[in-house]
C-alpha cells in the first residue's frame, strides 16, 4: 500500500541551551493511503507538533518527514503554502472559519488562493459542502452555524481540490457527541475512499474509528495498536 | 454593588490591563497625548501671560493711580487739589531721541523715572545702578549692544550730548526695547503738560471717593486717570480656547479608544461570559469594563500632565526670547491639573460606555461559546444619524439667519458651533450603515478585499468609532480651508484697487527712495507725482455741463514719464501741447475742461479753459492722479509746485510679494516712507492650510492604524487557518491594505459634507457663496484612502510562523 506520510527520526525542539524544550523526539512513523490513524496521549506529549510536522505548518529540527513523497524540511515557505493547498487538509479544533466569510467561500479559499477561477472554486465548494451535507448552509456565515456544522464546513474545506492528507487536530473536541460522530463518519468515509488522515483525539470512542492509534508520552511514541473496531462510514 | 463586588471588579480590570499589556499601552497614550497637549499648552499660557497684577506694575509700577494731563492747566499743583493729605506723587517722563552712532542714528526712548519709588517694576536694574542725576544713564541691553557700551562707558544722545552709562535696565514685558533710564529729576524737571503722574494713596483710600470735578478746566476735566484698581479687576481669566480645544481632543481620543475598549470586550467575552455563569450580574460585567477606564483614565491623565509638564520646561529656556518678556516659571495651579485628570477620567469613561453596556447585554450562553454577538442593527444609528444631521442643519440655517440680523450676537455663534458639531456627530452615526452596506458588493472582490470588506462591516460599531475620529479630524481641516478660500474669493469679488497691478505708489521721502526702487526693480517707467498749488491754492478740474458735471480734484504735473507710469503714454503729446490729461474711471465724450483755483473755504478764486484729453483707466477707486498737467502749463496757471511727496513706478510685469517687499524695505530705509502696490487680495495663510491638512492626514493615518491594528489583533484565530490552508503570508497584508482604504476613504468622503455645513452657514451669515477647498477635497478623497493603504502595506505584516499561533494550538 502507499504510504503517504513518512516520518524517518523526525524531531521538533524549541529553544537552545537550559531553555531548549523538546517537542517530539526523533519519530519514525508511516501512514499509508486509505489509513486513518488516531494520535493519542496527554497534553504536553507532542501530537499537535506531530500533526503540525506533516501538515507543512512546521519543520522538523532533525530528521525528514515526507508527504506525498515531498520533504518538508526541504520545501521553502512557497512549496510549503503548495503543499498545504493541493496535498493536505487541516482542521482544528475550533474558530476553523474565517468569520467574514460565507461557508461556501470559506471551503473556496484554497481553490482561490491556487488561483482557479472564482466561478470553478465555488462549484467545487459547493460540491464539497454536499458532500458533508451541508449544500443548504452554503450562504450561511459561520457565527450562523452551530459547532457542529462549523467543524463539516472545516472538513468540506480541508478535502476541496481533491486534497488527499486530512489532518485532525480534536475536531470533536468542542463538539456534543452527536456532532463529534458524524465528524468522525466523514472522516472514516475520506479514508474509505483512499485519502489519509491522521486524527489527533483525547477520546478513545475516536480513537477507535481509526485502523491504527499511536500514544505519545513526553514527545515520544510509547505505544501504537491497531483498532479491532470498525465503524460503517455509511 | 457592595465593597466586595467593587474591590472583585477593580482586580479584573487591573488584571485585565496587565495581560493585554499592548492594548492598554495604547489607551493610555491616546489619553495621554490630548492630556499632554492641554497641560502643556497651559502651562506655557499660564507662564508667558502676564496676571492683572503683572499688567498694572507694569504700567504704574506700585502706584495706586496713574495721572495724564488731558487739557491745558494740568499741572502738579492742580493735581494735588484733588489729592487728600499724604498722597505721594511722582512724575516721569517718556520722550524720544537719536542715539548718536558711527554714521547712523538710532532712535531710542528716554525714561524719566526713579525705580526705586512709585515706579518699582516699571523698568528693572540688572546690573550696576540707577542714575542719579541728569549726567548719568542706564540703558537697555538693546541699547548697549547697539552702541557697544558697557557700565562705566559714555553714549551720545542727539538732544542731550554725551552722558555715563552707569547700569544696565530692562523692561520685564519688553525686553528688547531700545531705552534709556534718566534720573527721576528730569521728569520733576520738565515742564507742565509734557509729564505724567503715578499717584500713591494714603494707606484706606477709595481712589474713587476722590472728587475730580475739583480739577475742571474750560473745556472739562484736567486729567485722566486709570486706578489700579481698573487694571487689577480684569482678573486672570483661564482661556477657554483650551479648554474647548482639550475637549475636543478628548472626544477625538475617546472615539478612538471605545475601538479599542471594543476589541477589549471581544476578546474577553468568554471571561466575562464565566463571570456571569458565577453570578456576576450586568452591572458587573459593565463595571469591569468601566473600572478598566477609569484606571486606564487616571494613567494615562497623571501620565499626560508629566509629559506635559516636562514638555512646558523643555520650551521654558526660549519663552523669554519667543515673548520679548520674563515669563513665569511653568507650573501648573492644581485647578488646571484637576481639569486635565477629569477630562481624562471623563474621555476614558465615555470611551468605555458603549462597550461596558455592549458588554452587558451579551448572553451568557453566547458569552460562553465564544461567538461574536450579534451587531446592533444600523438602521438605529442611521436614523440618530440623520436626524443629527437634521439638527444641525436647522441649528446652521438658524444660526445664519440670527447673525444676518445681528452680527454680534452669541447665540448664532453657539448655534453655528452645535451645527458644526452635530453635523460632525451626525455624519459620523450614519458610517455604522454605509460600513454595512460593503457587505454586499464584497463578494465580487478578491479574496483579501473581500474578508477585509466583510470584517470591516461586521464591525461596524467599533469602526463607526473610528470613522467619526478620523471624519471630525478631517472635517475641521475641510471647514478651514472652505473658509479660507471662501473668504478669498468674496474678497477678490469686492477688491477695488486703486492703481494698476504693474504700479508701485511711494510716499514720503521718495526723492531718493522712488529712483532707488526703480533701479532695484527694473521699472519701465518712474516719475514723481508733485502736488499743485500751495497753502491756499486749491486746483481742481471739472468737465460737463452743470447737469453732468464731472470733478477731477487730484490733479499734478508731469511729463511723458509720468504719463507711462500712469498708462497714458498716448496722451503725451497733448500735454506737450497743453492739454490736461484726465484719467477717469470710464471713457468720457470730452474734449475741454475748467480748470478752477480755490481757497481753503471753496470760493473759486480763478477759472481758466483747457483742452482735455482722456484716458480711461479702468480704476474705481481714486488714489493716483486724476489729471496731468505739464510743468508749463501748471506755471501759465499761476500753480507752485510744492516739495515733492509722492511717486510712481511702472513695472514691465504684475508687481509681485517679493517685489513690494523688496520696494518696502528700500522705502523702510528712508524715513517715514512707504510703498505700496494693488496685488489681488490672494490666499493668506496657505502654509498653515499646509501645516493643517498636514496634521489631519497624520492623525487620520494613525487613527486608522489603531484601526487596522485592533482588526488584526482580533483576527488571529484567522490568520492561523489562512496559514493553514496555504495563504501567501503577504495576504494579511493585503487585508490590512483593504481595510485601511475602506475606513479611510469613508471617513474622508464623509468629512467633507461634515466640513461643508458650517461654513455654509457662517457665509451664509455674511451672503457670501462657499467655494469647494479642492485640494484639501482631493486629498480626503484620494490622497487619505492611499496614503492609508499604503501605510498599512508597508507597516502592517505579514501572517506569521506557526509557532506564533501555538497558544491557539488544540
Amino acid at each position: 500500500m502507499t504510504t503517504l506520510v513518512q516520518l524517518d527520526g523526525a524531531a521538533r525542539w524549541f529553544g537552545s541551551g537550559h531553555t531548549e524544550v523538546v517537542a517530539l523526539h526523533p519519530t519514525d512513523l508511516q501512514v499509508a493511503a486509505g489509513e486513518l490513524l488516531a494520535v493519542m496521549g496527554p497534553s504536553g506529549s507532542g501530537k499537535t507538533t506531530l500533526l503540525s510536522l506533516v501538515g507543512g505548518l512546521d519543520r522538523p529540527s532533525r530528521g525528514r518527514v515526507l508527504v506525498d513523497g515531498q520533504d518538508i524540511g526541504a520545501l521553502n515557505a512557497n512549496g510549503l503554502a503548495v503543499l498545504r493547498r493541493r496535498t493536505v487538509g487541516y482542521v482544528f479544533q475550533d474558530l476553523n472559519l474565517i468569520a467574514g466569510l460565507t461557508a461556501r467561500e470559506n471551503v473556496a479559499i484554497p481553490l482561490e488562493l491556487d488561483g482557479r477561477r472564482p466561478r470553478e472554486s465555488r462549484r467545487a465548494a459547493h460540491a464539497a459542502l454536499a458532500s458533508v451535507g451541508l449544500a443548504s448552509l452554503a450562504d450561511r456565515f459561520p457565527d450562523d452555524l452551530s459547532g457542529g456544522e462549523q467543524q463539516r464546513v472545516a472538513i468540506a474545506r480541508a478535502l476541496v481540490g481533491g486534497r488527499r492528507i486530512l489532518l485532525a487536530d480534536e475536531p470533536t473536541g468542542a463538539l456534543d457527541s452527536i456532532a463529534g460522530e458524524s465528524v468522525m463518519r466523514l472522516l472514516r468515509t475520506h479514508c474509505n475512499e483512499g485519502g489519509t488522515g491522521i486524527l489527533v483525539t483525547h477520546d478513545a470512542a475516536h480513537a477507535a474509528w481509526a485502523d491504527r492509534v499511536v500514544f505519545l508520552r513526553d514527545g515520544r511514541i510509547v505505544d501504537e495498536a491497531r483498532s479491532t473496531a470498525r465503524h460503517d462510514a455509511a | 454593588m457592595n465593597n466586595a463586588g467593587t474591590r472583585a471588579i477593580l482586580r479584573i480590570a487591573r488584571r485585565g490591563i496587565g495581560r493585554s499589556r499592548w492594548r492598554s499601552a495604547l489607551v493610555a497614550v491616546l489619553i495621554l497625548l490630548p492630556v499632554a497637549a492641554m497641560v502643556g499648552a497651559t502651562a506655557v499660557l499660564v507662564a508667558i501671560t502676564p496676571t492683572a497684577e503683572q499688567s498694572a506694575t507694569q504700567q504704574m509700577g506700585r502706584a495706586d493711580m496713574i495721572v495724564n494731563p488731558s487739557a491745558e492747566g494740568a499741572t502738579t499743583a492742580a493735581l494735588r487739589k484733588v489729592l487728600p493729605a499724604g498722597s505721594r506723587i511722582e512724575p516721569f517722563l517718556y520722550t524720544g531721541d537719536q542715539l548718536v552712532l558711527t554714521g547712523i542714528e538710532a532712535s531710542v526712548t528716554l525714561r524719566s523715572l526713579d525705580p526705586a519709588g512709585l515706579a518699582r517694576g516699571m523698568v528693572t536694574v540688572v546690573s550696576g545702578r540707577a542714575p542719579t542725576n541728569p549726567e548719568e544713564v542706564a540703558v537697555s541691553r538693546s541699547v548697549a549692544g547697539l552702541a557697544g557700551v558697557g557700565i562705566g562707558d559714555r553714549i551720545t544722545l542727539k538732544g542731550l550730548g554725551r552722558l555715563t552709562v552707569v547700569g544696565l535696565v530692562e523692561d520685564r514685558f519688553a525686553l528688547t526695547s531700545r531705552f534709556v533710564l534718566q534720573d527721576g529729576s528730569v521728569a520733576r524737571a520738565a515742564p507742565d503738560g509734557a509729564v505724567s503722574w503715578l499717584v500713591g494713596l494714603p494707606s484706606g483710600t477709595d481712589p474713587a471717593s476722590l472728587d475730580w470735578s475739583r480739577a475742571s478746566g474750560p473745556k472739562g476735566s484736567l486729567f485722566s486717570v486709570t486706578t489700579r484698581g481698573e487694571r487689577v479687576s480684569s482678573a486672570d481669566q483661564a482661556s477657554p480656547t483650551i479648554v474647548v480645544l482639550g475637549g475636543l481632543a478628548m472626544v477625538e481620543a475617546a472615539l478612538v479608544a471605545s475601538a479599542a475598549f471594543a476589541v477589549s470586550v471581544r476578546r474577553r467575552q468568554r471571561e466575562l461570559g464565566l463571570l456571569a455563569a458565577a453570578g456576576a450580574a450586568p452591572r458587573h460585567l459593565a463595571g469591569t469594563v468601566l473600572a478598566e477606564g477609569l484606571l486606564l483614565g487616571m494613567l494615562g491623565s497623571l501620565a499626560g500632565i508629566l509629559v506635559g509638564l516636562a514638555g512646558a520646561e523643555g520650551i521654558s529656556p526660549w519663552l523669554d526670547q519667543l515673548t520679548d518678556r520674563r515669563t513665569a516659571p511653568i507650573g501648573l495651579s492644581p485647578t488646571w491639573i484637576g481639569v486635565a485628570v477629569g477630562l481624562g477620567v471623563l474621555a476614558s469613561l465615555l470611551a468605555a460606555l458603549v462597550p461596558a453596556w455592549t458588554a452587558a447585554r451579551v448572553p451568557v450562553i453566547t458569552a460562553l461559546s465564544g461567538r461574536r454577538p450579534p451587531s446592533a442593527p444600523a438602521h438605529r444609528t442611521l436614523a440618530l444619524g440623520i436626524a443629527l444631521i437634521g439638527i444641525a442643519f436647522g441649528l446652521t440655517l438658524g444660526g445664519a439667519a440670527l447673525r444676518l440680523k445681528d452680527n454680534q450676537g452669541a447665540l448664532s455663534i453657539l448655534m453655528l458651533l452645535g451645527g458644526a458639531v452635530g453635523g460632525t456627530l451626525g455624519f459620523g452615526a450614519c458610517s455604522p450603515w454605509l460600513l454595512e452596506r460593503l457587505e454586499r458588493p464584497a463578494r465580487h472582490l478578491p479574496l483579501a478585499s473581500r474578508i477585509a470588506l466583510r470584517d470591516t462591516a461586521r464591525a461596524r460599531s467599533r469602526n463607526g468609532a473610528i470613522v467619526t475620529a478620523i471624519l471630525a479630524s478631517f472635517a475641521a481641516t475641510v471647514a478651514l480651508a472652505a473658509f479660507m478660500v471662501s473668504a478669498q474669493a468674496s474678497a477678490l469679488a469686492h477688491w477695488q484697487p486703486y492703481m494698476q497691478s504693474d504700479q508701485i505708489y511711494l510716499q514720503g521721502n521718495v526723492n531718493q527712495a522712488g529712483p532707488d526702487v526703480a533701479r532695484a526693480l527694473g521699472a519701465v517707467a518712474a516719475a514723481p507725482i508733485p502736488g499743485l498749488g500751495g497753502a491756499d491754492q486749491f486746483p481742481r478740474l471739472t468737465t460737463g455741463s452743470a447737469a453732468a458735471r464731472q470733478e477731477f480734484n487730484n490733479v499734478t504735473a508731469g511729463d511723458a514719464e509720468l504719463l507711462k507710469a500712469l498708462h497714458a503714454e498716448g496722451a503725451a503729446a497733448d500735454l506737450q501741447r497743453g492739454s490736461v490729461v484726465l484719467l477717469p474711471e470710464k471713457p468720457l465724450d470730452v474734449s475741454s475742461a475748467t480748470f478752477e483755483v480755490t481757497d481753503a473755504q471753496g470760493t473759486v478764486m480763478d477759472t481758466t479753459g483747457l483742452r482735455a484729453r482722456v484716458v480711461a483707466t479702468g480704476l474705481a477707486t481714486v488714489g493716483l492722479p486724476q489729471a496731468v498737467v505739464s510743468a508749463d502749463t501748471a506755471r501759465r496757471l499761476g500753480l507752485g509746485v510744492p516739495e515733492n511727496h509722492r511717486y510712481l513706478v511702472r513695472l514691465s510685469r504684475d508687481v509681485t510679494d517679493a517685489d513690494l517687499a523688496k520696494a518696502g524695505a528700500i522705502a523702510g530705509s528712508y524715513p517715514d516712507t512707504l510703498a505700496d502696490a494693488a496685488i489681488p487680495p490672494h490666499l493668506a495663510g496657505e502654509g498653515f492650510r499646509i501645516v493643517i491638512l498636514v496634521a489631519s492626514l497624520l492623525l487620520a493615518l494613525s487613527v486608522t492604524g489603531v484601526a487596522v491594528a485592533l482588526g488584526e489583533a482580533e483576527s488571529r484565530p484567522e490568520q492561523r487557518s489562512l496559514l493553514a490552508l496555504g495563504a501567501p503570508p503577504q495576504l494579511r497584508r493585503r487585508v490590512a491594505a483593504a481595510r485601511a482604504a475602506c475606513i479611510a476613504f469613508l471617513a474622508g468622503a464623509l468629512a467633507i459634507p461634515a466640513g461643508l455645513l458650517p461654513v455654509w452657514g457662517l457665509l451664509a451669515s455674511r451672503q457670501a457663496p462657499v467655494v469647494v477647498p479642492v485640494p484639501e477635497v482631493l486629498a480626503a478623497l484620494v490622497l487619505l484612502p492611499l496614503l492609508a493603504t499604503v501605510g498599512a502595506l508597508v507597516l502592517s505584516r505579514p501572517i506569521p510562523t506557526w509557532s506564533a499561533f501555538r497558544d491557539l494550538a488544540s
